[in-house]
């Protein structure tokens, strides 16, 4: 049943430049999320690449390989990009590709508002990195702690670009969340209760709940800094009577629920692959929804964790210590689900079983790591250590990371009607995990022997250059399984094995249509009356596509609204306005004029409601 | 194929195990202890407060090997033992969920949890009491290096910290630039140095020696720069130590080190630099009267003839980014003046 | 199985557009719930300088109740445009625009004054955060006068009807948030001596 060629595209004749227009224009939740997930990936590169520079640096003590201010520029841009270029991206991408097939919709509720998200999200990453062609990147650390981000520490416009590109990448999300949480809510098929939305839906529907609440707190930090360092107040400075401390809450406030917002998505995804190549359903799927949502709540109650060592009272130290380890038991429903799915189950390990269990497997260790943060007198300890920097790579790269490139492999097929090549996905695994492991796992140790994190380069003698070595011998490895993972790619696109509707047997919407989907999705709908509107349980099996098509209604009525430009000129007139403000006013008075004229053109523009 | 032969070897778990974890365990300390002189190792304490920290990180690695131990032996029990002989296995039964196992992992988090709660609770509370009787020391974070003042004594150092065997210090921590952190690991755990507010920490010594110590929070170009060296002595060296800092700069003697002494000040060294005595009365950098009593030359490189002309001559070479050259790129020094106050600078005894 | 494609039905019977904008809201009171802390954090904290005292209670007073009734107003024109009356919907949507005009109006002589009088962004702590929090709610009422410009200017083409009034729905739901923020800032700002 998995080699239904008929179902590939047939390639149209068409020229790159309506291609090009087609791609510009386009307000297709699935192509959005191409391009988010292409533009995110282009930034992992990006952001690997300075990573290894970074380790290259450390591979041995007193290394004069980069000098300590490029160094301190790749560190931000490294941990900025990996977090807001990379991984918000594509973990959007996937939501945006698979929740409305998921839930049984033509497309999301806004696809203007989509379209413009995703220029906003490129367009705010091209501003930010333009900064390394205009007189030095930002070189603060991804939070940008005051007093070093003021004029007087950080003199050139690096951290300008910062404020203002993560703005403009800040509205996409907060727009795209708002996109999602009323497609989840109000778009679903009849029978989609919320009771019986896949996983992978409930947690981007927190997430998108967590970015609408975390992200004005980093807005208004990031404006009070541009405001300290361009027009003369002081909201951080110590001599005018304020705090540089309240940077570090605005920041915090935002930044601990971001790093779950890159996380839950992550368990969504698991969550879907785990149980289809266990062939059996999740195990605990409303303790699943709660923990998600629990942790959604709790998320929003810890963030001074960061902060144990700025002279905490005790015992709000330890208050902040507690309610962090309290997520623990959230997240331990999570993880003994997860491996109960696959308990007294038929595991088949294909390349994304593997990256999802070695999710699971992953996760465990940073998440353990953090208890250790959480703990205060030992945070004093660790924190600022490698300890700290090997407990968010395996929170981030075990986590984050893995379960994105799980789904990869899991809904390429579903994305290009071709397969991945297993083969090349098998070693793409192994490199990646010995890699990672290799990396990373040492730097427990460098923290407990006292190797503070963001230096440019460390003494002799102190124990660290032996797993410093280790760790950038790990980082190659990661990096040729990744070079491996683009090859696949691009091998894969070109003659990949035909996937057919639905090649691992899974059970969600996402199945029940062709690969790739049309322009509207399904031509109609199965009758959704459990979790797993595709499996038969009578025979316990999942239906064929001929089986799916025979019980799909066709739909007739197919309203879909026409391509746009708006949204990309909308967002070009933002990234203007934002531009304008680190090189000159002109850029933003243009930047106005686009934007209104892209406003004015998006009201009048036909054919949406 | 290969998931099958892990299996079969993983029968034998036992010596598996055992191997594992003592390859594990010489692995990481032989590469860590073996080629390091003094590992800031926290996990070996010197003083009375980390050893507490030391304790409760070490009870909670416990329950993390076991969590660890039990997490991932399940995960590799059940991909062992559930993975899919022939693709035609018939499907497995169907389950959806069970409410007693929901609550026996949410139980077993919570009550392991709240065993680590209750230490950390312990240690919180007695870390908190704070000693009455301690040596005061002012420390000021700069971009990049570590001014300590000693009130008591009326005395100023810079990148190294003397403190007494067996008597409490407590540290008042201040910044006039950006935020610092302050970190002994074998002595005690961070305290930030934050503008606008002073905060306190403190520890005591157990053990005569010397320790590593290094800002923790990052501060700009050379926060990599920004160490210093901790040595406890016993009361009466410390004593000794005091007296001899509290005395105004030695005289320069020879020649070459009476005309360094002028160069000091004619350089522009003397705007930045104090030196007790003389009319050297900068606060920018760091006060050199016993210039010549320290082991290193800016917190990083032994302090030698050699390493201090290559300092003066040329600091931006050893810090890049420093603020001293910031200025000192603009007054060339020939070789001739580099000597005379490389002699002058390293008199100061 | 049509119904899911059925062009308004949506799963809660909400439009997209108020569910959607709702959201934002949510969003938005995050914003200046943050810039009121900041506000409140700092207050009493300025060194030195002008400060508080400066402050025209009576006119601001009178400028909040203009807002508050602006919101009167509002309500009265989205329940014209739901009934469809064309006339009701003009004239309240100008009401609203004449007094939010108004309000944003009084801001800017207010500005003008306390900043004759010394109190600028950056004299002290005061300044900055009085400016920023009123500054941007400032803004905000701002936008919302544009929007219910081109609201009204729909209008008198005739655009809204009882079956189509959801987007001087929306406009009224910003309105109303705009002057329910004025209504938690006013007695911060303005009625508590810190
Ligand atoms: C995806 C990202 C992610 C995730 C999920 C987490 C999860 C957690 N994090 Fe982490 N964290 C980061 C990303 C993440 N973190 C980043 C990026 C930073 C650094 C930012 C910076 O400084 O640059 C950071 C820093 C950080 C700190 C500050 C350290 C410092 O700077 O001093 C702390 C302190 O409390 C902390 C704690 C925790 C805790 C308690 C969890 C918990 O949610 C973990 C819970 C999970 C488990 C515990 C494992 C599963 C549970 C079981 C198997 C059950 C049994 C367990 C027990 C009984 C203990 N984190
Ligand atoms: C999702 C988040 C994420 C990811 C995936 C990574 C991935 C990696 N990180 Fe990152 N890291 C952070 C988030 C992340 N990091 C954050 C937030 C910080 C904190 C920053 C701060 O302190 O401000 C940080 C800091 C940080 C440090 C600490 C620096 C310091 O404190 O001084 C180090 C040091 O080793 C490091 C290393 C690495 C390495 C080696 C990888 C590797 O996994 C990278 C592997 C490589 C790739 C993924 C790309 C490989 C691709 C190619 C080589 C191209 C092939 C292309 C073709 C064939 C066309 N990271
Ligand atoms: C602009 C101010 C400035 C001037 C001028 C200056 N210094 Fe310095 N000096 C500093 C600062 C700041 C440091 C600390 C640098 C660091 O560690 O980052 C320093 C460090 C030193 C040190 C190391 C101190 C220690 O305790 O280890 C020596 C020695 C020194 N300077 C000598 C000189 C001499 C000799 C001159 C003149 C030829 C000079 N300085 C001129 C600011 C200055
Ligand atoms: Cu001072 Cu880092
Ligand atoms: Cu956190």
């Amino acid at each position: 049943m998995a080699t239904r060629t008929e179902a590939l595209p047939v390639p149209r004749v068409v020229s790159w430049w309506s291609t090009l227009v087609d791609w510009l224009t386009t307000v297709d939740h699935k192509k959005i999320g191409i391009l988010y997930i292409a533009g995110g990936v282009l930034f992992l590169i990006i952001g690997g690449i300075e990573a290894l520079l970074i380790r290259v640096q450390l591979a041995g003590p007193e290394r004069a390989f980069l000098h300590p201010q490029t160094y301190n520029e790749l560190l931000t841009m490294h941990g900025t990009t990996m977090i807001f270029l990379a991984a918000m991206p594509i973990l959007a991408g996937f939501g945006n590709y698979v929740v409305p097939l998921m839930i049984g919709a033509r497309d999301m509720a806004f696809p203007r508002l989509n379209a413009l998200g995703v220029w906003l999200f490129i367009l705010g990453g091209l501003l930010l990195y333009a900064s390394f062609f205009s007189g030095g990147a930002p070189d603060a650390g991804w939070f940008a702690y005051a007093p070093l981000t003021s004029k007087t520490f950080s003199p050139h416009k690096g951290m300008d670009f910062w404020i203002l590109g993560l703005m403009v990448t800040g509205i996409a999300s907060i727009s795209s969340s708002i996109n999602f949480i009323v497609t989840i809510l109000n778009m679903r098929a009849p029978g989609m209760k919320l009771n019986r939305m896949p996983v992978f839906v409930w947690t981007m529907l927190v997430t998108s709940f967590l970015i609408v609440f975390a992200f004005p707190s980093l807005t208004v930090a990031q404006i009070l800094l541009f405001f300290d360092r361009n027009f003369g107040t002081g909201f951080y400075a110590a001599e005018v009577g304020a705090t540089p401390i309240l940077w570090q809450h605005l920041f915090w406030f935002f930044g601990h629920p971001e790093v779950y917002i890159v996380i839950l998505p992550a368990f969504g995804m698991v969550s879907e692959i785990i149980p289809v190549f266990s062939r059996k359903p999740i195990f605990g799927y409303a303790a699943l929804v709660y923990a998600t949502v629990a942790i959604g709540f709790i998320s929003f109650t810890v963030w001074a964790h960061h902060m144990f060592a700025v002279g905490l009272p005790p015992v709000v130290a330890y208050a902040f210590g507690a309610a962090s380890m309290i997520i623990a038991v959230p997240t331990a429903i999570k993880i003994f689900n997860w491996i109960f799915t696959m308990w007294r189950g038929s595991l088949r390990f294909t390349t994304a079983m593997l990256f999802a269990v070695s999710f699971v497997a992953m996760f465990v260790i940073g998440g353990l790591g953090g208890i250790f943060l959480a703990t205060v007198p030992v945070d004093w300890q660790l924190t600022d250590t490698y300890f700290v920097v090997a407990h968010f790579h395996y929170t981030l790269f075990g986590g984050v990371l893995l379960s994105v490139l799980a789904a990869f492999y899991y809904w390429f097929p579903k994305i290009t009607g071709r397969k991945l090549d297993e083969r090349w996905g098998r070693i793409h695994w192994l490199l990646t995990f010995v890699g990672f492991n290799l990396t990373f796992f040492p730097m427990h140790w460098l923290g407990l022997d006292g190797m503070p994190r963001r230096i440019a380069t460390y003494g002799a003698g102190l124990g660290w250059d032996f797993w410093n070595f280790v760790a950038t011998v790990g980082a190659f490895i990661i990096s040729a399984g990744m070079a491996l993972f683009v090859l696949n790619i691009m091998k894969s696109l070109r003659n990949g094995e035909a996937a057919g509707d639905n090649p691992w047997e899974g059970w969600t919407l996402e199945w029940a249509t062709t690969s790739p989907p049309p322009a509207h999705n399904f031509d109609g709908l199965p009758p959704i009356n459990s979790r797993r509107p595709l499996w038969n349980a009578a025979e316990k099996r999942v239906y064929t596509p001929d089986e799916v098509r025979a019980m799909s209604e066709r739909d007739e009525h197919i309203h879909l609204p026409p391509a746009s430009w708006w949204p990309l000129v909308v967002a070009f007139g933002v990234t203007a306005i934002a531009a304008g403000f680190v090189y000159t006013p002109v850029i933003t008075v243009l930047g106005v004029l686009i934007f209104l004229i892209g406003v004015a053109g998006w009201v009048q523009q036909e054919g949406y409601h | 194929m290969w998931m099958r032969t892990i299996g079969t070897r993983l029968r034998k778990w036992p010596q598996l195990v055992a191997i594992v974890v003592g390859s594990l365990l010489a692995s990481v300390l032989f590469p860590t202890l073996a080629f390091a002189d003094d590992p800031p190792w926290f996990l070996n304490p010197a003083s009375k407060q980390a050893a507490l920290v030391a304790r409760l990180h070490n009870i909670e690695l416990a329950v993390a090997v076991i969590v660890f131990v039990v997490v991932e032996g399940l995960i590799l029990y059940v991909v062992l033992r559930y993975r899919q002989r022939t693709p035609d296995d018939p499907a497995p039964e169907q389950i959806h969920g069970n409410t007693l196992m929901e609550l026996t992992w949410t139980a077993g988090t919570s009550i392991a949890l709240l065993f680590v709660l209750v230490v950390f609770w312990q240690t919180m509370t007695t870390l908190a009491a704070s000693p009455s009787d301690g040596l005061q020391v002012i420390v000021r974070g700069k971009q990049w290096w570590w001014e300590f003042e000693y009130p008591e004594y009326g005395i100023r150092t810079a990148n190294e910290l003397y403190i007494p065997v067996g008597q409490p210090v407590e540290f008042l921590l201040e910044s006039d630039n950006v935020i610092h952190s302050f970190w002994v690991p074998r002595l005690g755990g961070k305290m930030d140095v934050v503008p606008g507010q002073q905060n306190r920490t403190w520890f005591q010594a157990d053990e005569p020696g010397e320790y590593h110590g290094q800002c923790a929070e990052f501060c700009g170009v050379q926060h990599a720069g920004m160490r210093f060296k901790v040595f406890a002595l016993p009361q009466e060296e410390f004593q000794a130590w005091v007296e001899q800092q509290q005395q105004p700069a030695v005289e320069p003697q020879d020649e070459l080190a009476k005309l360094g002494a002028q160069l000091f000040l004619s350089k522009g060294c003397a705007g930045c630099h104090a030196i007790a005595g003389t009319a050297a009365q900068g606060r920018v950098g760091p006060d050199l009267t016993h210039f010549a009593s320290r082991t290193t030359v800016a917190g990083v490189i032994p302090r030698t003839d050699e390493s201090v002309a290559r300092w003066v001559f040329n600091s931006e070479a050893i810090k890049p980014g420093n603020i001293m050259w910031q200025t000192m790129k603009n007054v060339p020094l020939s070789a001739e003046e580099v000597e005379a106050l490389v002699a002058y600078l390293q008199s100061l005894k | 199985m049509t119904a899911q494609v059925e062009k308004h039905g949506t799963t809660l019977g909400l439009d997209h557009r108020k569910l959607g904008f709702w959201t934002f809201l949510a969003s938005e009171s995050v914003f200046f719930m943050t810039l009121i802390t900041v506000f409140i954090i700092y207050s009493g904290r300025s060194t030195s300088g002008p400060g508080h005292e400066l402050l025209n209670i009576p006119l601001t007073a009178f400028n909040t109740f203009v807002l508050l009734t602006s919101s009167l107003a509002m309500v009265l024109s989205v329940d014209a445009a739901r009934r469809g009356d064309q006339r009701g919907l003009r004239f309240w949507l100008l009401m609203t625009i004449l007094m939010g005009a108004f309000f944003v109006g009084v801001q800017v002589y207010e500005y003008r004054k306390l900043m004759h009088e010394g109190l600028t962004l950056t004299s002290n702590l005061f300044g900055m955060t009085f400016y920023t929090l009123t500054g941007f709610h400032g803004a905000h009422v701002t936008v919302g006068v544009l929007w219910l410009i081109a609201t009204l200017v729909k209008a008198w083409r005739g655009q809204f009807g009882a079956d189509n009034y959801i987007p001087v729905d929306v406009a009224g739901l910003y309105w109303h948030f705009v002057d329910l923020v004025w209504v938690f800032i006013f007695p911060i700002v303005y009625l508590i001596r810190w």
